[in-house]
């Protein structure tokens, strides 16, 4: 800025003059050096908001009036704003009638009205002026371009200003002074007045130079703030893609998660990814739209043009105006229409490089035009190479095939051996056309097939073998040529072949005529044979400097063969090499990543990975399982988050048991923990366990109730007969013969039921064993029903205000069936004790009997508080007991009675209605199914 | 004379609890459910009450609680007398206002003794305090 004023004012000085120049330059040089100084340090303190009481042409109210906007800038929150308060200053201090900011974009090209201030209000037409600075005239550009203020005296008769401002503004005199920033121009300010033609003072300008210092600084400093957050958010995303790129085992929903964010943070309407070699067709792979975009037919892909360039040119296209850019004159990239028919008007293309070679390509369509920073150039930029990564990663898992070429591709530096190697350019040519096909296939197999293939052809050969090393012997593991199909796995030991030297000198061996070089002997080398003439055979040495192997190229004519061919033949060798590691290498990681996939998702419990930040990296298919949360739910969370429970292990026990809620359920898991390392012994993150012990729990709290109500199922008889033989035994004469009977009566019938509940239990450990014996006989089912009856009746006539009545209701014929006398007795028991004690308000006890069709049924009726729907199956479940049991009881007993009725060969159910009864049905088979004997 | 009601659903340990204690010269009161026994102890004020957990109806909770919330009955120490042996059983009675916690089976002949001994320590330090040294006694026994 000093310099180009300086060298203007020497212009206008009229000192370019040559011959004057000449004489004073001693001078001039010295004066201009101390005038440089001076401007430099007035620059610098005027630049950094100081100002010297010293500037002379300023007057002190001025320079308060420049503090306070000053510290007014400080404050302001938006350009907009800034702008009003440095154009409304200008007015008012160097008595402007009109004021106007113009932001000049990147890369020079435009200029747009910000703001437009005349008499304290904006002014509303300038907002959308627009000023090409590369093809029009204007007071803009020249300011901008010379970095100098520009003042024109008679605006409208100027042909250097825009006709437009001056018009539409009424301006007579104008100053356009520019907004340098630390590295371009970043706006230009315009003032005028509207009244008369007038030149501007020196001071003026001055001033307007000061305050236009202060505008840049505060127009610096926003655009540096909104880049810096923009920036920092999209530096949070790169990382938050990079971090999904290493701990996601599936691509396909990275990639998917990759262009989302990508769309998202560009703002863009579509975001997609194509893979394939720079003018390959390279097939969309996946794509991101906002809804209601239309997605990119297969057909169209090839015509992308702009990615199509990216891909070409190994650099990202950036395209503002797809219709007007002259990037894409070039038809070969597929033109406009395809893209104008999606409706993309503007592209940011970012190709996908992976090992020096581009794989494909990263691409933002919108439908506006648009200049794309370059944050969003560095942006896209970030993401394709994660992408590159996450593909290279992918690709050893993936049965993608054509992925899988690239990868090979990559890893070979074929590159360089091209290079080194000057071969003739046939022979290059050749080589690098082969090394795809070469480096394609995944199988070893399939490599030594392309090798013989090209080695053939590179030297237009006859033949060829490839042979591997094992041990001591050299195996053919591919033929090219007629004669050698049968070759294939002959093998042939190192010592006595002339194959075998190459594996002993690692050297090439060129041998131009057999019968010459090598005597009779040599045409009757078993590898060699079949009538050649001369070969070259090179050593297949890899990375890893270890022989694999041999490759062998015949003539079936003398032949000389050249330092050239040798070479190709040693650099296809060196290929072949590597894409036989390649390949054994991709052989073993996709099998041991196929093997760890298969056994985490095979594993019955749950294995969970956390990151070192704690975020879940894997939740297998047992994991999803137990807790019956989707993998996609539970990924980059936190395991105590998903799991809604603290993961943190107490006193760092490794393992222990929580609880979690599964919907309405709780879930007891048991979780072991163990720390995962990386290669360099760094904590990398966590593997947890989950075992789903809710059943075994569920059995452990069945168990503990158990024990507590057959204790106090125990002691309730227990008490009776304690205490009534400790009352036996007091001292004295204390009761009479009566009293003494009822007690030892009590001691007996107590002792019974102690009896009764010790069957129940054995009866439930039988069936449990499955070995619960029933002696079948046909009986009278009606008698056994009489006496439970009659058993119950006078037990309950003991009791004092029992009001239950007993109902025996049986056909008078009697109800044969085939039964265990015993147990049927027991069942019965059981059901019409139940029957009184879920009817606590009294009423009748009824014991219907009757025939059926094959079967006599029995059915024990009660009136008593009946049984909810939903429990009617479980009652019949071991240690279940009703929600409607009034006191104790083990929980066994209809359990006990439908295993009894179930070995009888019958069935027992429930029919009830809430606060009405219960009727417990039982159907004994009538007679036993005749057994076919003859 | 000391007047002892005895609230249990089970025929044979009303037997056994009236015999015992009218031996040792008290008068006894039984009610074979829980809502006779409120209306019992209500009526008659009893020196003490022997009242079984498990029963139907109103259980042996439901009827201290009933007893301890009414004025009439609130000073009449309850003495639980049940075969659920459990200390958060225990830790329940005390806590709803028992007293004394017997677990069955029991020597009947310790009953009297038992129950002499605790209203001589009620007439001396108050039920209250009989109470807190119970509920104390039981804390410990929890948290060791």
């Amino acid at each position: 800025m000093v310099l180009s004023d300086i060298t203007r004012l020497i212009q206008l000085a009229g000192l370019s003059d040559a011959a004057i120049f000449d004489g004073v330059l001693e001078t001039l040089a010295l004066a201009l050096g101390v005038a440089l100084a001076l401007h430099l340090l007035l620059d610098i303190f005027v630049l950094r908001g100081r100002r010297r009481a010293g500037e002379l042409a300023v007057r002190e109210h001025q320079l308060a009036a420049v503090a306070e906007l000053s510290s007014a800038l400080t404050l302001a929150g938006d350009r907009e704003s800034i702008a009003r308060t440095v154009l409304d200053t200008l007015n008012d201090l160097v008595d402007f009638d009109f004021s106007g900011l113009l932001l000049v974009n990147e890369d020079g090209s435009e200029a747009r009205g910000l703001i437009g201030r005349a008499a304290g209000t904006d002014v509303d037409w300038f907002p959308s002026t627009r000023l090409d600075l590369e093809n029009e005239m204007s007071g803009v550009r020249r300011a901008v371009e010379t970095r100098a203020l520009f003042t024109v005296e008679d605006a409208p008769g100027s042909p250097e200003v825009s006709a437009e401002l001056v018009e539409r503004a009424g301006l007579k005199s104008l100053v356009f002074f520019p907004l340098e920033g630390e590295r371009r121009i970043v706006g230009v300010l315009a003032a005028g007045s509207t009244g008369e033609f007038r030149a501007f003072r020196p001071e003026q300008l001055s001033l307007m130079r000061m305050l236009a210092a202060e505008g840049t600084l505060a127009l610096e400093r926003m655009e540096s703030v909104s880049a810096l957050e923009r920036g920092l958010e999209r530096e949070r995303l790169v990382a938050e893609i990079s971090r999904r790129v290493r701990a996601e085992l599936d691509i396909d929903r990275l990639i998917d998660a990759a262009l989302a964010e990508t769309a998202k943070a560009l703002d863009v309407e579509r975001c997609f990814i194509r893979l394939g070699n720079p003018g390959s067709a390279a097939p969309l792979r996946a794509e991101w739209r906002r809804e209601g975009i239309k997605p990119i037919t297969a057909s169209a892909t090839p015509f992308l043009s702009v990615s199509n360039l990216a891909l070409r040119e190994r650099k990202t296209a950036a395209i503002a105006d797809v219709e007007n850019d002259p990037q894409l004159d070039d038809d070969s990239l597929g033109g406009r229409e395809a893209l104008l028919e999606l409706g993309s008007r503007a592209v940011l293309s970012a190709p996908i490089i992976l090992f020096e070679s581009v794989i494909g390509a990263l691409a933002a369509h919108t439908s506006a035009l648009r200049r794309w920073s370059n944050d969003d150039i560095a942006f896209i930029e970030a993401i394709a190479r994660e992408l590159g990564i996450a593909l290279h990663t992918a690709g050893l898992i993936e049965e993608n095939k054509r992925q899988l070429e690239e990868q090979n591709a990559l890893l070979v530096a074929t590159e360089a051996m091209t290079n080194e190697l000057e071969l003739d350019s046939v022979l290059a040519l050749k080589l690098a056309g082969g090394r795809a096909e070469l480096v394609g296939p995944s199988s070893s197999k399939q490599v030594m097939k392309a090798a013989v293939h090209q080695a053939t052809q590179l030297l237009e050969g006859d033949a060829a073998l490839m042979l591997e090393l094992e041990a001591n012997e050299l195996v053919v593991r591919a033929s090219e040529g007629e004669g050698l199909e049968e070759m294939y796995a002959r093998r042939f030991p190192v010592a006595v072949s002339l194959a075998g030297d190459l594996v002993h000198s690692r050297e090439p061996l060129v041998i131009e005529d057999l019968a010459r070089d090598e005597g009779p002997l040599g045409a009757l080398d078993p590898v060699v044979g079949h009538g050649f003439k001369a070969l070259i055979g090179v050593p297949v040495i890899g990375l890893d400097d270890a022989l694999s192997g041999v490759l062998i190229v015949y003539s079936r004519r003398v032949r000389a063969w050249r330092l050239k061919e040798i070479e190709a033949l040693v650099t296809l060798a060196a290929n072949s090499a590597s894409a036989l590691a390649n390949a054994a290498l991709y052989l073993r990681v996709s099998l041991e990543r196929e093997q760890s996939l298969a056994i985490l998702s095979s594993v019955a419990d749950g294995i969970v990975a956390v990151d070192r930040a704690g975020r879940i990296v894997l939740w297998n298919a047992a994991a999803e399982r137990i807790t019956g949360i989707a993998s996609s739910e539970a990924l980059g969370r936190p395991l105590s988050e998903v799991l809604r429970h603290e993961m943190e292990a107490p006193d760092g026990v490794g393992e222990r048991a929580i609880s979690i809620r599964r919907g309405e359920r709780e879930l007891w898991l048991e979780v072991a923990e163990a720390v995962m390392r990386d290669p360099g012994g760094q904590i990398a993150g966590k593997i947890y366990t989950l075992r789903d012990v809710s059943a075994d729990r569920f059995v452990e709290q069945a168990k503990s109730d158990f024990v507590s109500s057959i204790s106090h199922e125990l002691r309730a008889p227990l008490t009776s007969i304690y205490g009534f033989a400790e009352t036996l035994l007091r001292r004295g004469e204390l009761f009479d013969d009566v009293q003494r009977r009822t007690f030892l009566s009590y001691i007996a019938s107590e002792s019974e039921r102690l009896t009764g509940i010790v069957d129940a239990l054995l009866d439930v450990a039988e069936l449990d064993a499955g070995d619960l014996q029933v002696e079948l006989a046909t009986i009278d089912v009606g008698n056994v029903v009489r006496e439970v009856v009659e058993s119950a009746r006078s037990e309950s006539e003991s009791v004092q205000g029992d009001e239950h009545s007993f109902v025996a209701d049986l056909s008078d014929e009697p109800l044969s069936a085939e039964a265990d006398r015993d147990k049927l007795r027991r069942v019965l028991v059981n059901l019409v004790d139940n029957a009184v004690k879920f009817s606590p308000g009294g009423g009748t006890v009824s014991v219907v009997g009757q025939k059926r069709s094959g079967a006599v049924e029995l059915r024990v009726r009660d009136e008593g508080v009946g049984i909810p729907e939903e429990e009617r199956e479980r009652i019949f479940r071991k240690f279940y007991r009703s929600s409607s049991a009034l006191s104790g009881g083990t929980g066994l007993g209809l359990f006990i009675s439908r295993g009894l009725v179930t070995a009888m060969g019958g069935r027992i159910w429930v029919e009830s209605v809430e606060g009405e009864g219960s009727t417990f049905a039982l159907e004994l088979p009538f007679e036993r199914e005749p057994v076919a004997e003859e | 004379m000391t007047r002892v009601l005895i609230i249990d659903d089970e025929a044979p340990i009303r037997l056994l609890c009236r015999v015992n204690l009218e031996a040792e010269g008290m008068e006894v009161m039984e009610a074979s459910d829980g809502e006779k026994g409120i209306e019992l102890a209500r009526c008659e004020r009893p020196d003490v009450i022997l009242l079984d957990v498990m029963m139907p109806r109103l259980d042996g909770w439901d009827v201290a609680q009933a007893l301890v919330g009414d004025a009439l009955t609130k000073e009449i120490p309850i003495a639980f007398l049940t075969a659920r042996a459990e200390v958060r059983d225990r830790a329940r009675g005390l806590d709803i206002g028992g007293v004394e916690y017997v677990t069955k089976p029991f020597n009947p002949l310790e009953l009297a003794p038992l129950i002499e001994n605790l209203l001589e320590r009620i007439r001396r330090d108050g039920l209250d305090l009989l109470r807190g040294e119970k509920l104390a006694a039981l804390r410990s026994l929890v948290h060791e």
